[in-house]
C-alpha cells in the first residue's frame, strides 16, 4: 500500500514541480517504487521537467475517463526503472477530472507503488483540492517570501478541512519544505529566516533547499536535480528531505555549495 | 557604495523583521475571519443589537459595523454605530455635530468611548 503525498503550495512558481520530480527520483534511488502524478491539468509541466514530454501518449484524464488503462498511461523513467510518471492532460476542460474517477485511479496507484507523489496545481481551486484529497502526507513548498507564506497558510487550512483524512477526523501529516533559500541573504536579515517561517506556519520542517543554479540546469535538460546533479547542494537537501519522509530522524541542515562557508554564516544567525 | 548602504541599513529595522511582523498580523486576522463560529456570533450580535437599538431610534442596517478581533491573550469586539443626526440632537447634542459613534472594547477590560 502506497503512501500518497501531495506537493502543494497555493502560490505558483515556488518549486512544486521541481520538488515533485526531485523527491520522486530520490525516493526511487533509495529503491522505492514511485509514481509521480501531474494534477496540473491544462498546464502540464512535470513531463517536461522529468524529460519524458515526447513519450506521452495517454494522460491522467484518459485514465480517469476510462479511455486508457493506468498501465498504458504510466511512463517509466529511463534513468531509474522504479520511477514512473502519470502526466497531466493539456485539455482546457478541467471538469474532465471527476472525484470518483480520481478515487479509482488513486486506489489503483496505491496497490502498485510504495509512494505516490501528486504535483498540485497552483491556487486553491478545484484542481488543488482534488490533488490533496487522497493525501496521507503533504509537502508544503514555501519560499521565504511574504506572499508565499500567506498562501501556504491558506493551503494548510484546507489540508486540515478538505481532505479525505480530515473528513474521517484524521490528519494529513504536514511537512514544510522551504525552497529557494539564500542563507547569506537571511544572515543579512534581507530574507525571512527559516525560524520565522516555521514560527508563523507551525508545520514541522522536512528540508531547506538552497537557491542554486543546478535546479535550472537540471530542468533545462529534463532531469530531476537529484538525478542530474546528485552531489549538488539542492540535490543533497532533497535527498535528506526524502530520508525524513521515510521516517529517519536526522537534523535539518542547509547543504552548502562551498563547504563550510554558508553553513558558518547560517550558524552565526541565531538572533 | 555597498559599505555605506550597509552602514545606514543597520539603523533601520531589517526588512525580514518587517516581513515577519506584517505576516503575523495578517495571518492572525485571516485565520480568525475563516472561523465559522466567529461569523455566526457576529451575525447574531448584529441582529440583536439592531433589535435593541430599533426600540429607541431608527437605525439604518448599514450603519452598524461589528468586528471581532482575536489576538494573543485577548479578544476585542468593536461595535461602530452611526446614529442619525436628528436623534443625536434630540438627546442634547449640538446640531451639526457628526453622527455619534460608540466604540466599545470587550474582554479583558470593557472600555466605553463616546
Amino acid at each position: 500500500m502506497a503512501k500518497i503525498i501531495v506537493v502543494t503550495s497555493g502560490k505558483g512558481g515556488v518549486g512544486k514541480t521541481t520538488t515533485t520530480a526531485a523527491l520522486g527520483a530520490a525516493l526511487a534511488r533509495n529503491g522505492q517504487n514511485v509514481a509521480v502524478v501531474d494534477f496540473d491539468v491544462g498546464l502540464r509541466n512535470l513531463d517536461l521537467v522529468m524529460g519524458v514530454e515526447r513519450r506521452v501518449v495517454f494522460d491522467l484524464i484518459n485514465v480517469v475517463q476510462g479511455d486508457a488503462k493506468l498501465g498504458q498511461a504510466l511512463i517509466r523513467d529511463k534513468r531509474c526503472e522504479n520511477l514512473s510518471i502519470l502526466p497531466a492532460s493539456q485539455t482546457r476542460d478541467k471538469d474532465a477530472l471527476t472525484a470518483e474517477g480520481i478515487a479509482r485511479v488513486m486506489d489503483e496507484l496505491r496497490e502498485k507503488f510504495d509512494w505516490v507523489l501528486c504535483d498540485s496545481p497552483a491556487g486553491i481551486e478545484r484542481g488543488a483540492q482534488l490533488a490533496m484529497y487522497h493525501a496521507d502526507h503533504a509537502v508544503i513548498v514555501t519560499n521565504p517570501e511574504v506572499s508565499s507564506v500567506r498562501d501556504s497558510d491558506r493551503i494548510i487550512g484546507m489540508l486540515d478541512s478538505r481532505t479525505a483524512r480530515a473528513e474521517k477526523g484524521e490528519q494529513v501529516q504536514k511537512h514544510l519544505l522551504v525552497t529557494r533559500y539564500d542563507p547569506a541573504r537571511a544572515a543579512r536579515n534581507e530574507m525571512l529566516s527559516v525560524e520565522d517561517v516555521l514560527e508563523i506556519l507551525s508545520v514541522p520542517l522536512v528540508g531547506i533547499i538552497p537557491e542554486s543554479e543546478d535546479v535550472l540546469k537540471a530542468s533545462n535538460v529534463g532531469a530531476p536535480v537529484t538525478l542530474a546533479a546528485p552531489d549538488s547542494a539542492p540535490a543533497r537537501a532533497y535527498a535528506e528531505a526524502v530520508r525524513r519522509l521515510e521516517g529517519e530522524d536526522i537534523p535539518v541542515t542547509i547543504p552548502a555549495e562551498k563547504r563550510g562557508f554558508f553553513s558558518s554564516l547560517f550558524g552565526k544567525k541565531g538572533s | 557604495m555597498s559599505f555605506f548602504n550597509n552602514f545606514f541599513a543597520r539603523r533601520q529595522t531589517p526588512s525580514s523583521t518587517v516581513a515577519r511582523d506584517r505576516l503575523q498580523i495578517l495571518l492572525a486576522h485571516e485565520r480568525g475571519a475563516g472561523q465559522e463560529g466567529d461569523s455566526e456570533l457576529i451575525r447574531k450580535l448584529h441582529k440583536e443589537i439592531l433589535e435593541v437599538l430599533s426600540r429607541h431610534v431608527t437605525v439604518d442596517q448599514d450603519m452598524v459595523q461589528i468586528k471581532l478581533d482575536r489576538k494573543q491573550g485577548c479578544s476585542t469586539l468593536e461595535i461602530d454605530i452611526e446614529v442619525p443626526q436628528e436623534v443625536a440632537s434630540n438627546t442634547g447634542r449640538q446640531p451639526g455635530q457628526n453622527p455619534a459613534r460608540a466604540v466599545s472594547g470587550l474582554h479583558p477590560h470593557p472600555r466605553h468611548l463616546t
